[in-house]
C-alpha cells in the first residue's frame, strides 16, 4: 500500500507542522562567498559551510521530446530538418525529464523512426553542408561521414566495432544504391540508437570519484550541454573532451561559465521555467475549459491568449538570461514586453507595431503572479480563483504538499444569486467556506493566499471594484517563512521574493531537473543548494555553477 | 481472381492460399511478414478489443434502468430488446438502436481503488491508476499512479502481430492517461488525429490487388536492415549498465524487433494501392483528418483512424481516453464542467441532468463506433462480432465513488459473449466498511479470455476481502 491522499483535516495539520519545522533552516549562512551576477564575467559559486554527502542515482536517460529537438536541430546546424511530431511523454510535477518516465513504447519507438525517415530525407537534400567531400562520394568519404557524423550524434567518438559496422553498411549501401542513400541510411540507423537517444553515462570503471565511478570527458560534455543547453554539445566542447580537458573542477567549471553566456542558454533558461511554472497552462484550460464569458471578457480572443502565452517566455528571458538571473525579479519585476491586445489589457498604450519594451503601472502590477497568463490559466469563466490561485504559489512557488478536496466539495465557481445584495468574489467564496468545516480546514489556509489577487478579473485585467463593491485584497500568508499579512498580490510578491522557502523550492527544481530523478522529501543537496542560491544574493548561474561542480555531476552511482 | 468470400480478410487469405499453391512462398514479394497471422484468419477473423475511456462518470439514476427490480443486493438481468424504447435511461437511450449487440454492466466496483482510498476522498489519481490495471496504486503524483500494466497493454501485447502494433491509443489534448506499462510507467496517448492516421500510414502495405508488383523498392529493402545495425548498438549497451536500465533498454530492443518486421513488410509489399492492406471499402485508411478544434471533434475523427487500424489489422487493440468536453459541446452554460457540473452532479442538484446529457453525448459516440463497426462485413456477420468494446470511466459518478462503476460493452468477440442484456450484480460484498459489487477486475478476466488469453486473474487478486479472481459471471455465451 502506498502513502494516500490526505485528508483535508489532517492535511492542514501536517502541513503546519512540516513547514514549521523546516523554517528557518537556512538561516545563518550569510557571506559565504559571493554572487557572481551583474555584468561582467561569472564569479566562482559559494561554497557555504555545511556538508551533505547525498549523491544520488544516475539511471540511463532517454533525451526528453525538448532535448531531442534541440538535438537535432544542433546536429544539423545550418540545415532544417524540421520538427518531428512525437507522441508526448509524461510529466511529473511539469517536468519532462524525469529518467523513469522516459522509457520506450511502441508509439515513440515508431515516432522515432519517422522522425530519422524524415529528417535524414531532409538532410541529405543538403549535401554540400552536410558533407565537405559529399562531391568524392567514395568510399573514404563515407568513412569520414560515419567517423565524424557519429562522433556527433553519439557525443563521443565511435569505438573500433562501431566504426567497422556502420562503415561496412555505409559501404554496401553506397555500392548497392548510392551514396546518398548510404548517407541518408547511416543517419537513419545513428538518431535511432542507444548512443543518440539516450544518455547512458556509464562512467571510467578505472577513475574512482570517492566510491563512484567517475564520468568520462565526453560525457561530462554532455552532463554540461543538456543541463544548461538543452542539447548537445558544441565544437568546443567535442574539443575539451577530446583532449581530456573535462576531468577537473576548473575544466568544467570554465566550460560551463562560457556555456552560461551562450545564446543556447537562452531557449533552457526559458524550457526550465515553462516547465515549472506551468506556462502551457493557459492553453490547455482553454483546451479542456473553453472561452472565458464572452458578455463580461469580449477581448479575450485567442490573439490575446496567444500573446499571454508568449509575454510568459519573454520576460522570464529578460529576467533570467538577459538581467540578474535571480529568480526574486521575477516575482517582483514590472518590466516586460507587449504587443497591442496585451497593452490593452493592462492600460498601456499599444506599440505602434510587434512588441515592445515596457514597465507596467506601479500600483497595478510587478512580477509573474500580477501577470495576465497566471491570472488567467488560474480562473473560472467570470471570475478569478482564490484558490486555486493560491495552490498555485503553494504547489509551484513553495512546495508545499497537496491538498486534496474532499469528493463532495463543491468546487465551482460561485456566483450572485439573484434577488441577493450584491456580492464580491471574495464574499461568495468566504460565504462558502464558512459553512462547511471540512472545507474551512484546509481553505482558512489556501485562502488568505488567494483573496491578494482579488484586484484581477477572470482574464487578469486590473480592478478596484467588484459587483460595485471596493475589492478587498488583503490577505495572509500562514505556514511559511514568510508569515504575515498583505494588502494585496504585489505585498504577496515582494514576500515571497524574500522568502528562503521559495529559493529551496526553486534549488529542488533545479536538482531534479539536473539530474532526472525527483530529490527525495528532505534531501540534503536541496538545501546545500539553496544555501548557494542565498550566498549568491539569488543568482542562479551560481546554483548551475555549484551544481556542475557536485558529486552528482563529476561521477555516476555504481552498477 | 478475386475470392467468393464476403469477408475482405477471407478473400486475402484464399488469395494467398492460391499463392502457395502457385508456389510463391513466403521468400516472395508477397506480405512474407504477414504470413504470421494466416492461421487466425483460417480460422475465422481476429478477435479485437476497443477500449473507450471517459472521465468523470455518468449521474446514476440517469445511466441504470430498472426493469428487472430495483434490489441492489441481488443479481438481476434482463434482455434489452424488452425494454421499449421510451423506458430506456436519458443517458444511454442513444444505445437503444443497437441493443442486441450490447450488454450494459451494472454494479461493479472498483474494489482496488476502495481500498487505496479509505479516506474516501476517491480522487481521480486513485480511479485513474486502477481502473485499467485492476491493481493497487503506486506513489506519485497525478497520473502516475498506475500500479501495474493496463488490460489494453497486456491484451496488446499478448494477441500482438508480427510487424504490427500491439495496440494504438488515441487520446485528446491534456487528458491523464489511465494507460501504464507497469507501476508507474504511465503512457500517453496520441492527442489529435493526424499523427494518429500517420502512426498506422507506414502500414498501408497495399497488398491489396494482383497487379504488377511495384518496382523493388532498394531504399526500403535496406532501410528494413537498418535495426540489425541498432540492435548491435542496444546489445553493447546491455552488456554495460545495471539491471533496472537493463530492462529499460531490453525494452527498447523489443520494440525495433517489432519495428524491424513492419519496415520488411512495407518494403517487400506488392505497391498496389494506396492505405489497403486488405481490399474492398471495407479497408481503406481513407485521406488524413485535418485539425480539429474540439474534445469531441477530436475523439470522432479519431474513431474513424482507430476503425481503419482495426479493420486493416494494423492492431488488434484500439484504446481510446476521451477527454473532457468542453461545456458548449454539450450544451452547458459554465466555465469549468469539472467543478461546476460533474462534481455538482448529485440529486436534486441541476448539474446531475447536465452530467447525465454529458454522458448521454458519450453515448451518441459510443453508438458511432458500434455503428462503424458494425458497417464493416466480415464473414457472414461484421467486424462488430469479432470486435468486444468496452466503454468505462475511472469514476463511477462525478462526485467521485468507486462503486458502480459503469461499463458498456459492445460486439461477442467471436462469439464468446452472450449480448442485448442488461446485467446488474449484487452488491453486497464489504469494503471499507461500505457494501459494494463485485470487483471489476473480473470484467477484465472475461475480455481477457474472450481474446483468447488463458489467464484467470487480472490486477490484484485478493483485496480489501474480496477474491478478484475468475471470470465475471453471466457474460459468457
Amino acid at each position: 500500500m502506498v502513502t494516500q491522499g490526505l485528508k483535508p483535516g489532517r492535511a492542514c495539520l501536517l502541513l503546519g507542522a512540516a513547514l514549521a519545522a523546516c523554517s528557518g533552516s537556512v538561516a545563518g549562512q550569510d557571506g559565504a562567498g559571493g554572487g557572481g551576477g551583474g555584468t561582467g564575467g561569472v564569479g566562482d559559486p559559494p561554497d557555504p559551510p555545511g556538508a551533505c554527502d547525498t549523491v544520488g542515482p544516475s539511471p540511463v536517460r532517454r533525451l526528453s521530446q525538448a532535448e531531442y529537438r534541440a538535438t537535432l536541430r544542433d546536429l544539423f546546424a545550418g540545415i532544417d530538418v524540421g520538427q518531428p511530431t512525437l507522441t508526448p511523454d509524461n510529466a511529473v510535477n511539469g517536468f519532462e525529464n524525469r529518467a523513469d518516465k522516459l522509457f520506450a513504447t511502441e508509439g515513440n519507438i515508431g515516432d522515432f523512426s519517422k522522425a530519422a525517415i524524415g529528417v535524414a530525407a531532409k538532410a541529405i537534400a543538403a549535401m554540400d553542408k552536410l558533407l565537405p567531400c559529399a562531391a568524392q562520394a567514395d568510399e573514404a568519404c563515407g568513412k569520414t561521414f560515419v567517423k565524424d557524423f557519429g562522433e556527433r550524434a553519439f557525443r563521443r567518438p565511435l569505438s573500433a566495432d562501431e566504426l567497422t559496422r556502420y562503415g561496412a553498411n555505409f559501404e554496401t549501401v553506397r555500392k548497392d544504391i548510392g551514396f546518398k542513400e548510404a548517407t541518408q541510411l547511416t543517419i537513419e540507423a545513428m538518431l535511432q540508437s542507444v548512443n543518440f537517444l539516450y544518455r547512458l553515462d556509464l562512467g571510467d570503471p578505472n577513475k574512482d570519484v570517492n566510491g563512484r565511478r567517475g564520468v568520462i570527458g565526453f560525457e561530462m560534455a554532455s552532463r554540461l550541454s543538456y543541463l544548461l543547453w538543452g542539447s548537445m554539445p558544441d565544437a568546443d566542447l567535442f574539443k575539451a573532451a577530446r583532449e581530456g580537458k573535462l576531468t577537473d573542477d576548473a575544466d568544467i567549471l570554465a566550460q560551463a561559465k562560457r556555456m552560461l553566456n551562450d545564446e543556447h542558454m537562452r531557449g533552457q533558461m526559458v524550457d526550465f521555467h515553462r516547465q515549472w511554472l506551468d506556462f502551457d497552462h493557459i492553453n490547455l484550460v482553454y483546451q479542456r475549459e473553453g472561452e472565458k464569458d464572452a458578455t463580461k471578457y469580449p477581448g479575450y480572443t485567442a490573439e490575446l491568449r496567444a500573446a499571454m502565452r508568449q509575454e510568459s517566455d519573454r520576460f522570464t528571458e529578460m529576467v533570467m538570461v538577459d538581467g540578474s538571473h535571480v529568480f526574486a525579479d521575477m516575482l517582483t519585476s514590472r518590466a516586460t514586453f507587449v504587443n497591442a491586445p496585451l497593452a490593452k489589457l493592462y492600460g498601456l498604450k499599444a506599440p505602434p507595431s510587434g512588441w515592445e519594451k515596457v514597465e507596467l503601472p506601479q500600483d497595478e502590477r510587478s512580477g509573474i503572479l500580477t501577470r495576465a497568463a497566471f491570472l488567467a490559466s488560474h480562473g473560472h469563466k467570470f471570475s478569478g480563483s482564490p484558490p486555486l490561485r493560491a495552490v498555485y504559489v503553494m504547489r509551484r512557488l513553495l512546495c508545499m504538499p497537496e491538498l486534496i478536496p474532499a469528493a463532495n466539495a463543491n468546487t465551482s465557481e460561485p456566483v450572485q444569486k439573484a434577488g441577493e445584495a450584491p456580492k464580491t468574489n471574495r464574499q461568495l467564496f468566504e460565504a462558502r467556506v464558512a459553512e462547511n468545516n471540512t472545507c474551512k480546514a484546509c481553505h482558512q489556509l489556501i485562502d488568505p493566499i488567494g483573496f491578494p489577487f482579488e484586484n484581477y478579473d477572470a482574464i487578469g485585467g486590473y480592478r478596484k471594484q467588484d459587483n460595485g463593491i471596493d475589492v478587498d485584497a488583503s490577505g495572509e500568508l500562514q505556514s511559511t517563512d514568510v508569515d504575515g499579512p498583505v494588502a494585496n498580490a504585489i505585498e504577496l510578491s515582494s514576500k515571497l521574493a524574500e522568502s528562503a522557502q521559495v529559493q529551496a523550492c526553486m534549488a529542488r527544481q533545479w536538482l531534479g531537473f539536473a539530474t532526472g530523478v525527483e530529490p527525495e522529501e528532505d534531501d540534503c543537496r536541496v538545501q546545500r543548494l539553496a544555501d548557494v542560491l542565498k550566498a549568491a544574493d539569488g543568482d542562479v548561474h551560481m546554483l548551475l555553477l555549484s551544481l556542475v561542480k557536485s558529486p552528482d555531476f563529476l561521477s555516476r552511482s555504481s552498477f | 481472381m478475386k475470392s467468393s468470400a464476403t469477408s475482405p480478410l477471407l478473400s486475402m487469405i484464399d488469395r494467398r492460399a492460391l499463392l502457395n499453391v502457385m508456389g510463391l512462398s513466403a521468400g516472395s514479394l508477397f506480405l512474407p511478414s504477414l504470413l504470421g497471422d494466416r492461421r487466425a484468419y483460417a480460422v475465422g477473423a481476429p478477435k479485437r478489443l476497443w477500449i473507450f475511456h471517459t472521465q468523470h462518470g455518468p449521474h446514476y439514476p440517469l445511466w441504470s434502468m430498472r426493469r428487472g427490480g430495483a434490489d441492489t443486493a441481488a443479481d438481476w438481468d434482463f434482455t434489452l430488446a424488452d425494454l421499449p424504447a421510451a423506458n430506456w435511461s436519458y443517458s444511454l437511450a442513444p444505445l437503444y438502436e443497437h441493443r442486441n449487440e450490447i450488454n450494459i454492466v451494472d454494479g461493479l466496483a472498483n474494489v482496488v481503488g476502495l481500498v487505496d482510498d479509505p479516506g474516501k476522498n476517491n480522487a481521480h489519481d486513485i480511479g485513474n491508476g486502477t481502473i485499467l490495471t485492476g491493481q493497487h496504486i503506486v506513489a506519485g503524483g497525478g497520473d502516475n499512479r498506475g500500479g501495474g500494466p493496463s488490460i489494453d497493454q497486456v491484451i496488446g501485447k499478448a494477441v500482438a502481430q508480427p510487424g504490427k502494433r500491439s495496440s494504438l491509443y488515441a487520446t485528446t489534448w491534456g487528458s491523464w492517461t489511465p494507460v501504464f506499462s507497469g507501476p508507474g510507467q504511465p503512457i500517453k496517448g496520441v492527442n489529435e488525429p493526424a499523427p494518429l492516421f500517420d502512426s498506422i500510414a507506414g502500414f498501408a502495405t497495399g497488398g491489396a490487388t494482383m497487379g504488377t508488383p511495384k518496382p523493388i523498392d532498394k531504399l526500403a529493402l535496406r532501410r528494413a536492415s537498418l535495426p540489425d545495425l541498432v540492435r548491435e548498438d542496444f546489445k553493447a549497451a546491455l552488456s554495460k549498465v545495471g539491471s533496472e536500465d537493463k530492462q529499460k533498454l531490453q525494452n527498447h530492443v523489443d520494440l525495433i524487433d517489432s519495428l524491424q518486421k513492419q519496415l520488411k513488410a512495407q518494403a517487400e509489399s506488392t505497391g498496389g494501392g494506396t492505405g489497403s492492406v486488405v481490399d474492398g471499402a471495407a479497408c481503406t485508411f481513407g485521406t488524413k483528418p485535418g485539425g480539429v478544434a474540439q474534445v469531441a471533434e477530436n475523439a470522432m475523427a479519431s474513431v474513424k483512424v482507430l476503425t481503419a487500424a482495426l479493420a486493416c489489422d494494423v492492431t488488434r487493440v484500439a484504446m481510446q481516453v476521451h477527454g473532457q468536453f468542453g461545456p458548449a459541446e454539450f450544451g452547458a452554460n459554465v466555465g469549468d464542467v469539472h467543478q461546476d457540473i460533474a462534481h455538482q452532479a448529485v440529486p436534486g442538484n441541476p448539474a446531475a441532468m447536465q452530467m447525465g446529457t454529458y454522458y448521454k453525448k458519450h453515448a451518441e459516440e459510443f453508438a458511432k463506433i458500434i455503428a462503424g463497426l458494425k458497417a464493416i462485413k466480415e464473414g457472414n456477420g461484421t467486424m462488430l462480432d469479432n470486435t468486444v468494446v468496452v466503454w468505462t470511466t475511472e469514476l463511477a459518478n462525478g462526485p467521485h465513488d468507486l462503486n458502480r462503476i459503469p461499463f458498456v460493452m459492445a460486439g461477442g468477440c467471436g462469439g464468446y459473449f452472450k449480448t442485448g442484456r442488461y446485467l446488474k450484480y449484487a452488491e453486497t460484498a464489504k469494503v471499507n466498511n461500505r457494501t459494494v459489487g463485485p470487483g471489476h477486475n473480473k470484467l477484465w478476466v472475461s475480455v481477457m479470455q474472450a481474446m483468447g488469453l488463458p489467464n484467470n486473474s487480472f490486477g490484484a487478486t485478493n483485496t480489501g476481502g474480496q477474491d478478484l479472481t475468475g471470470v465475471l459471471p453471466r457474460l459468457k455465451a
